[in-house]
C-alpha cells in the first residue's frame, strides 16, 4: 500500500484547497443565485448584467486595457528577456533583481508611489514642463493611462521570467544553425526564437492578462473617476452596496472569461509545443 | 564546394592564445579531420571557418577569396552542430528545406530537392515528425541533410558524432564517409576520437595548444608521428629517451640518465639526443627459454596476458621501465602465465625517430 503512503501527503494540500479555495468558491456560486429581496434561488442578478449595456461596455473596456497591458508587457519584457538570456549572461542576476523588486514591493506602497510620481506637481509632471514639453502638466493621474502604467509595472515582471526561461532553455546553437542556412538576424528572431520562445510567451500573456482582468486596487487609486473596471463594480457591490449576490454573479461571469481565455491561451501556447 | 586556406589564423581569449597562427591548406573535395584533446583549439578554428568567431590575426580563404567580411549567412557553409541543433518546432522536411527558403528557391523546386537530400540519409519516410520524435542516429542525419541540401561551399561537423552510443557511432562514420564521397564537398571535421578521424578522413591535422603538430594521411600520421605529442594522443606507443652512446647493426644504444638500453632502432649517431616511440602492436613477446638468438631487445617479466578479444595485451617490467605490447589473439601463442620471464623485441623499423 505505499502508493497510497505518498498520496498522503498531499492531503494538507487538498484539504487547503477544499476549505479555502473550492467550498467558499461553491458558496459563492450559490450566492450568484440568491435573490437580493427573497433569498430565493433566480437567475435574476445573471439577468441584470447582461442585460445592462453598461455592464457589457466596461467588460469590454476592461478586456481592453487588460490587452493593452498585456501588449505593453510583453514589448517590454521581450527584450529585457532576451538581453538576459542570450546577450548579456553576465549581468543577468543584476537585471533579473532589478525587475522582480516590484515582486517584493506591497501593493499599495508601489500604488502609492505611482500616485507620487503621476500627480499634478509630481517628478514626472515637473521634469515635462522644466523641458517645456508640457505647459500645465500631463495631467496623466486620474486617466486610463495612469492605470495602465500602474498594471503593466506590477505585472510585466512575470512576463520577463517566463519569456527568460523560454529563451534560457534554449539551446543557442539553433541561433547560429540558422545563420549558417542562410537566415538574417530577424528571419532567425521570426522563425526561430521567436516561435521556440512561444510557450514562455503565452504563459506570460495569461500570467500578466487574467490578473488584470480582476484588478481593482491600481484602477480604483491611479483611475480616480476614470479606472471604473469590473473589479470595481465587483468590489463595490461587496464593500460599498452590500449587494453580495450581484457582485458574486459578477465575478463568475469574469471567472468564465477568464477560463475562456486561459483555454484559449493554453491551446495557442501549445500549437507551438515542440513534442 | 572550395578549396580552403588558413593564412596565420589566430584567435585570442584574454590571455590565451587559443589559436595560434595556423597555416593550412585544404583542397577542393577532401576531407579533413581536426583532431585533438579538449582546449586545443580546434572548434574555435572551426568556428572561425564558419563565421560565428572573427580571427584577431590571420584570415580564411575559400578558394583564394578572403571572407573575413562575409557574414555567416552570406559564407555558404553547412553545419552540423554537435548537439544538431534540429529546430524543434519544424518537422523534418521544414528544416530541411529551411536553408532553401532563405536562398529565395522558388516553392515548387523546394520539395525535389528536400525530399532527394532526406533520401540520400536514409530519411525520407519520416518527413513528418518532429524532431523530438527522432533518435539520435536519425536527428544526426536530418541535421546532415539540412547542411547538404543547401549545396554548401564547406561542410563543417562539429564532434557530430559524440552523443551517439558506440555501434551507431561506427555506423554513422561508415554512412558519413559514403555520403561525403557522393557529394565531394571539402569537409572539416572536428573530434577528439581518433579512431573516427581515422575512419573519416583524407586528411588527419593533429591540434595541440592552438598549433598544428601534424597534417597527413591518417596512415602517415600514425606510422610516421611527428612528436610525442601526436604518437602519443594517436594511438599508444613505448617511448626510449636518451643519449646515443653506441650504434650497431639496427641496434642503437641510449643512455637514459638511469640506465643504458640497448634497442633495436635505426638513424642515430653517437652523441645524439634521440626520442624512439615503438607502437606496442609491433613489440613481440618471447618467453626466456624460446628467446631467438644474436636479436636485441629488452628483458624483463611480463604481468600478466589481458585477453580483451580481438587483441591481448600486456605489460612487460624490464625493471627500470615498463613496455606495453598488443597481440593479435588469433596468433597462437603460449600464456606464459603471471610474472613470466620474457623477452620484448621489435623491428629495427618499427622504432620510429621523433622530433622532441
Amino acid at each position: 500500500m505505499k502508493v497510497n503512503k505518498k498520496s498522503a501527503m498531499t492531503w494538507p494540500a487538498m484539504l487547503m484547497l477544499l476549505c479555502f479555495t473550492l467550498i467558499p468558491l461553491l458558496i459563492m456560486f450559490e450566492t450568484s443565485f440568491r435573490s437580493d429581496e427573497t433569498g430565493t434561488l433566480t437567475l435574476e442578478n445573471y439577468k441584470k448584467f447582461f442585460t445592462n449595456f453598461m455592464y457589457i461596455k466596461l467588460t469590454g473596456s476592461t478586456l481592453l486595457m487588460s490587452l493593452l497591458v498585456t501588449v505593453i508587457s510583453l514589448l517590454i519584457a521581450y527584450p529585457l528577456a532576451y538581453i538576459m538570456a542570450k546577450k548579456l549572461k553576465g549581468l543577468k542576476n543584476v537585471i533579473l533583481v532589478l525587475t522582480i523588486i516590484p515582486f517584493f514591493t506591497n501593493q499599495l506602497v508601489r500604488v502609492y508611489s505611482w500616485l507620487i510620481f503621476l500627480q499634478d506637481g509630481g517628478i514626472l509632471n515637473r521634469l515635462f514642463m522644466s523641458f517645456g514639453l508640457a505647459e500645465n502638466g500631463l495631467g496623466i493621474l486620474y486617466t486610463r493611462a495612469a492605470v495602465v502604467i500602474g498594471l503593466t509595472h506590477a505585472f510585466f515582471p512575470y512576463m520577463v521570467v517566463t519569456i527568460y526561461m523560454a529563451l534560457e532553455r534554449m539551446d543557442d546553437s539553433l541561433i547560429e544553425a540558422s545563420m549558417s542556412l542562410g537566415a538574417s538576424k530577424w528571419t532567425t528572431f521570426k522563425d526561430v526564437i521567436f516561435p521556440i520562445s512561444m510557450p514562455g510567451v503565452m504563459s506570460g500573456v495569461t500570467i500578466v492578462f487574467v490578473p488584470c482582468l480582476g484588478s481593482f486596487v491600481e484602477p480604483r487609486i491611479l483611475g480616480g473617476v476614470n479606472g471604473t473596471v469590473i473589479g470595481t463594480v465587483i468590489e463595490d457591490q461587496f464593500f460599498q452596496l452590500y449587494g453580495w449576490n450581484f457582485g458574486a454573479a459578477i465575478a463568475f461571469v469574469l471567472f468564465a472569461l477568464v477560463l475562456i481565455f486561459m483555454g484559449a491561451f493554453g491551446a495557442l501556447g501549445r500549437r507551438w509545443e515542440t513534442e | 564546394m572550395a578549396k580552403v586556406t588558413l593564412k596565420g589564423l589566430t584567435k585570442i581569449y584574454g590571455k590565451n592564445t587559443v589559436v595560434d597562427h595556423i597555416e593550412l591548406t585544404v583542397e577542393n573535395g577532401t576531407l579533413v579531420s581536426i583532431l585533438g584533446p579538449s582546449g586545443c583549439g580546434k572548434t574555435t578554428t572551426l568556428r572561425m571557418l564558419a563565421g560565428f568567431e572573427l580571427p584577431d590575426d590571420g584570415e580564411v580563404l575559400f578558394d583564394d577569396e578572403p571572407v573575413g567580411n562575409v557574414p555567416v549567412n552570406k559564407r555558404g557553409i553547412g553545419m552540423v552542430f554537435q548537439s544538431y541543433a534540429l529546430f524543434p518546432h519544424m518537422t523534418v522536411f521544414q528544416n530541411v528545406a529551411y536553408g532553401l527558403e532563405q536562398r529565395k528557391i522558388p516553392k515548387q523546386d523546394i520539395e525535389p530537392q528536400v525530399m532527394e537530400a532526406l533520401r540520400t540519409v536514409h530519411m525520407a519516410d519520416f518527413r513528418d515528425r518532429k524532431p523530438s520524435q527522432l533518435s539520435g542516429g536519425q536527428q544526426q542525419r536530418v541535421a546532415l541533410a539540412r547542411a547538404l541540401v543547401i549545396k554548401p561551399r564547406v561542410l563543417l561537423l562539429d564532434e557530430s558524432l559524440s552523443a551517439l552510443d558506440k555501434k551507431l557511432r561506427v555506423e554513422m562514420q561508415t554512412e558519413l564517409r559514403r555520403i561525403l564521397e557522393e557529394t565531394h564537398v571539402t569537409t572539416f571535421f572536428v573530434t577528439h576520437d581518433q579512431e573516427e578521424a581515422m575512419t573519416l578522413s583524407d586528411t588527419i591535422v593533429v591540434m595541440h595548444d592552438g598549433k598544428i603538430e601534424q597534417m597527413g594521411t591518417p596512415r602517415e600520421v600514425y606510422e610516421k608521428p611527428k612528436n610525442r605529442f601526436v604518437a602519443d594522443f594517436l594511438g599508444k606507443a613505448n617511448f626510449f629517451e636518451g643519449i646515443v652512446t653506441e650504434t650497431g647493426e639496427g641496434t642503437v644504444t641510449i643512455d637514459t640518465g638511469n640506465e643504458k638500453i640497448t634497442i633495436p632502432a635505426d638513424g642515430a649517431e653517437a652523441g645524439e639526443k634521440v626520442l624512439y616511440a615503438v607502437r606496442p602492436e609491433k613489440v613481440k613477446v618471447f618467453e626466456k627459454s624460446e628467446k631467438p638468438a644474436g636479436r636485441t631487445g629488452i628483458d624483463g617479466s611480463a604481468d600478466r596476458f589481458v585477453y580483451k578479444g580481438n587483441i591481448t595485451t600486456c605489460t612487460v617490467d624490464s625493471g627500470s621501465m615498463s613496455i606495453l605490447s598488443e597481440m593479435n589473439s588469433g596468433d597462437e601463442r603460449k600464456d606464459a602465465g603471471r610474472n613470466a620471464e620474457v623477452f620484448v623485441t621489435w623491428e629495427p623499423e618499427d622504432a620510429i625517430r621523433l622530433e622532441e
